[in-house]
């Protein structure tokens, strides 16, 4: 029998149930809550399992994201289970960080990128920096990589990242990798923008999102299981990371009175159309790098990260983000390719169940096709050994 | 809007809090449902509003006349104001483009005025039967043109073609106003029910727009009737916390059905169906059997949502859908497969065609010709004719065989003397008619004739059963596939409200984590809006 929601009067309030006491319906809830969220765990570990990637990153003294010093953590995949290593410096690297002052006759390559250079979803041996070292040392140059890449990196936080903490390293090239997500994360940071004149400007003091609650969150060591163990926690956390971002660009977009989109290149693949930010502003950001980079004495090498939508097609991000004029005019680097060369149904360069990023077999050849680019364009000093 | 789209559950919340301060005053919940409803249907594409409020308009004059009785001059001016507001709304937005619209429906006032006042000339003995052909021919004139209109022009072509012939004109580019199938039906009920004394004519047209144009049932059913939902909107409808809660949960299930089930499966067929002259076996399997689950997810999931939102609101929809493929035989299938539908076909078309009352011959051409336009209200295209056609003979076979007057009371029988020889009776009958079911639903969802072929062809061709989304299809369907025995066994469709609160308690968290978790990130229409 139905009953109204209006109070009921008279005889029919008499004979309510007596009401429940106050603490038995808290716990009640939290009781609720509490089965709902193993529910839920339970459920994903069944139904659909999550990538557990979490990032471990801090705020840095210059107002930028960096990865925690020292910190080791597990990513684990449908695919890969791996460990993450940062050294003292923050560096992804299983080594310590070298001393600021290089010896005589010391090469050093430097990685300015995202989470693709970082190598996350893979362990330390199998990843692009290691793999770059190795590829180096089989063309005769004996280089240590130094691995300054931070996950979410766009060029607007490599070139504040390349002045606060690579440049003093003394590296003789420095690699900036073009991924198709740095035009948005360009424009999502608000670090710079572009004067009326075309000028690179900052206008951003800092860009840490989020990094305020997760440094509180991470002294708590419950909380750091749950991120590397809970695939609810995970699904959860890429939800809100997606709206989060998607809200932030659409601020920042705002500020700096730029169109978000350009026109995307023949063969992008449909799902990063329009993902490529401002085109100018992205120029700018390139032209900043190089020319800080060449201020110190060494050179830079821009590295594409291609797109894949499927095993077999793989997709160019340089020209859509900086156009194909500039990319003529820099030295470059593309897998591209070779990863189409290399394709097949049963070839797999990009990992598929996680976040996407490159696969051993991947990074080893985007290693190659970097070296090779840095030999044929001879980008490391004479002499070096 | 979508009923899953964070569109609908503001706009639902809009019009609940209204509808709830409202539920002290009949005739104003009835005014801003009304609104309600329009504003729904006008999100759209507000030109054709128009149609709805145009004939809505239409049928509320004409009903008296239908009834018999005169057209009193109160009726038709409410009606012409009708028509004349929804061209204004449809239309003024865009006048630019629209103005020659607009003296369409000026000329369809005077139409209407002109036939009113000849249908009141005529003696009462014809004015029924009159105004009743005009009330049809106009609705089905409507649905002919929006809906049919290029179908016939180009089989025209094509027969013309065949003998040498060329026709110069072109098919005219006429876009389908979503739900014209459902919303013509509905008023094509009414006045046949007014005609056949089974309902009296509307006199308030407050009361009769809100009916027909009652927001969840408006696009895609079900086909309510005005002897069912009419009087709903006379009296004060009573929001309960039982209704909001079951109201609620068969929502939620809805929901389910529509984004978990059919929009996981779509991706499935529409692969399997764009490559059927090159798919396995298997693969062909995989693609008809996730057809059938898309189908069945995405309109009773549509139907349960609209069902759930009507309870909420205090109102009383039909049932639609009655756990079809458990059917053991085409006409039980029908009696379970969009309800709403097939009780439409057959009692204001079989039963005026004639029914089973002038022998076996002309039962079986009544029956094919049913099921024949019923195929063919799907969509303008053979493969829907072909469909109905398909479902017209196995009734007639079934017939012919005796199935439902003498072997189905033997299975009953079987069942009350030995139960588990009556369980494989049935499940052989009910297997049987799941691949026949099967089959039909080729002819349905193939774009053409010549996919069909490739597909039947593919089918029977070999015994390779690899497909790489035979594990997906389980995944999808498997849950549906329990609740749906424990429905049948237990008989309590509404399995959500009838559980136990522990069980029922899971069966919320499982859906709510699927609905986030396992949903595509696109919002799909539901297939039926396109009918």
């Amino acid at each position: 029998m139905a009953t109204t929601l209006s109070a009921p009067s008279g005889p029919q309030a008499t004979r309510r149930k007596p009401a429940r006491p106050l603490w038995q319906t808290v716990l009640l809830l939290v009781g609720l809550a509490f089965y709902a969220l193993l529910f839920g765990e339970i459920f994903l570990r069944l139904m659909q399992p999550q990538a557990l990637v979490p990032r471990y990153v801090t705020g840095g003294a210059d107002g930028i994201r960096a990865n925690m010093p020292n910190m080791r953590f597990r990513q684990w995949t449908p695919e890969v289970d791996v460990m993450i290593g940062y050294n003292e410096a923050g560096m992804r690297d299983d080594r310590q960080a070298p001393p600021l002052r290089k010896a005589p006759g010391e090469c050093r390559v430097a990685l300015l990128g995202d989470s693709y250079f970082v190598g996350f979803e893979s362990d330390w041996q199998p990843s692009y920096a290691m793999q770059l070292e190795k590829a180096l040392k089989a063309r005769g140059r004996d280089c240590r990589v130094l691995n300054f890449a931070v996950s979410g990196f766009g060029h607007a936080e490599m070139l504040i990242a390349l002045k606060s903490r690579v440049l003093a390293y003394q590296p003789d090239l420095v690699l900036v990798s073009m991924h198709a997500s740095d035009g948005d994360d360009n424009l999502r940071s608000g670090l710079f923008a572009l004067s009326p004149e075309g000028a690179l400007v900052r206008t951003g003091r800092d860009f840490l999102p989020g990094v305020g609650i997760s440094d509180r969150l991470n002294r708590i060591w419950l909380y750091r299981w749950v991120q590397e163990n809970s695939h609810l926690y995970s699904a959860v956390r890429e939800r809100a990371a997606v709206t989060v971002k998607a809200l932030l660009l659409g601020l920042n977009a705002a500020a700096t009175l730029e169109a978000p989109a350009n026109a995307a290149p023949v063969d992008a693949a449909p799902d990063v159309l329009a993902a490529f930010g401002s085109r100018p502003l992205n120029q700018a950001l390139i032209d900043g790098l190089g020319a800080e980079t060449r201020a110190q004495g060494a050179r830079m090498l821009l590295v594409e990260i291609p797109t894949s939508s499927r095993r077999t097609e793989y997709h160019q991000v340089a020209g859509a983000l900086i156009g194909d004029d500039k990319v003529a005019q820099l030295p470059f680097a593309s897998p591209l390719a070779a990863f189409k060369a290399a394709s097949g149904p049963d070839v797999k360069l990009f990992l598929e169940r996680g976040h996407r990023h490159f696969t051993g077999l991947g990074n080893e050849i985007a290693a190659e096709v970097t070296a090779d680019a840095i030999q044929q364009q001879g980008l490391l000093p004479v002499g070096n050994p | 809007m979508l009923f899953q789209t964070a569109t609908f559950f503001i706009f639902f919340a809009i019009v609940f809090a209204l509808y709830w301060a409202l539920r002290h005053n009949l005739s104003w919940q009835n005014r801003m449902l009304l609104v309600a409803s329009y504003t729904f249907y006008a999100w759209w594409d507000v030109r054709f509003l128009i149609l709805i409020v145009g004939g809505t308009a239409f049928a509320y004059v004409l009903a008296p006349a239908v009834a018999g009785e005169r057209i009193s001059k109160r009726q038709l001016l409410e009606g012409l104001a009708l028509m004349l507001a929804g061209g204004l709304i449809s239309f003024v937005p865009d006048i630019a483009n629209n103005a020659r619209y607009l003296a369409v429906v000026a000329l369809v006032m005077g139409g209407t005025a002109a036939l009113a006042a000849a249908l009141n000339a005529l003696p009462d003995a014809r004015r029924g039967r009159t105004a009743l052909t005009f009330g049809i021919i106009a609705n089905l004139v409507l649905l002919g043109f929006f809906k049919y209109f290029n179908f016939f022009a180009d089989s025209f072509g094509n027969i013309v073609g065949m003998f040498g012939g060329e026709v110069s004109w072109t098919t005219a580019n006429i876009v389908l106003p979503i739900g014209i199938s459902f919303f013509t039906f509905q008023k094509i009920s009414y006045l046949l029910d007014v005609w056949r004394r089974e309902f009296a004519p509307s006199r308030s047209l407050l009361t009769f727009a809100s009916f027909v144009a009652y927001f969840p049932q408006l696009v895609a059913g079900p086909i309510e009737r005005a002897p069912n939902l009419y009087g709903q909107f006379l009296v004060p409808r009573q929001i309960t916390a039982e209704g909001l809660k079951s109201g609620a949960l068969l929502f939620l299930w809805g929901m389910y059905k529509k984004v978990v089930i059919a929009d996981n499966l779509a991706p499935i067929t529409n692969d399997v169906f764009s490559r059927a002259g090159t798919a396995t076996t298997g693969e062909l399997l995989v693609g008809i059997l996730a057809f059938a689950f898309q189908i069945y997810g995405d309109f009773s999931g549509y139907t349960d949502m609209a069902r759930g939102i009507a309870r909420m609101m205090g109102f009383n929809l039909m049932l639609n859908f009655n756990l079809p493929y458990f059917s053991r035989t085409p006409s039980e299938f029908w009696e379970r497969w969009h309800i709403s539908l097939s009780s439409w076909l057959r009692d204001y078309l079989y039963i005026s065609l004639g029914g089973n009352r002038g022998g076996t011959l002309l039962t079986y051409r009544n029956l094919f010709l049913t099921m024949l336009l019923g195929g063919l209200w799907h969509g303008a295209s053979w493969t829907f004719v072909a469909w109905g056609a398909f479902h017209g003979a196995i009734l007639i076979v079934y017939r012919l065989a005796n199935v439902d007057r003498q072997l189905m009371p033997q299975v009953a029988a079987l069942q009350a003397t030995s139960p588990v020889a009556g369980f494989a009776a049935n499940f052989a009958l009910g297997g049987f008619m799941f691949a026949l079911t099967l089959l039909g639903w080729l002819f349905f969802r193939a774009p053409d004739m010549a996919t069909v072929g490739a597909y039947l062809a593919g089918l029977f061709s070999g015994f390779d059963m690899a497909s790489d989304q035979w594990g997906k299809l389980a995944l999808t369907i498997v849950p549906l596939l329990l609740v749906q025995v424990w429905q049948r066994s237990t008989g309590r469709l509404e399995f959500l409200s009838d559980s136990p609160t522990f069980v029922r308690y899971n069966l919320v968290l499982f859906m709510l984590f699927s609905l986030v978790f396992l949903a595509p990130k696109e919002a799909s229409d539901f297939i039926y809006f396109a009918f």
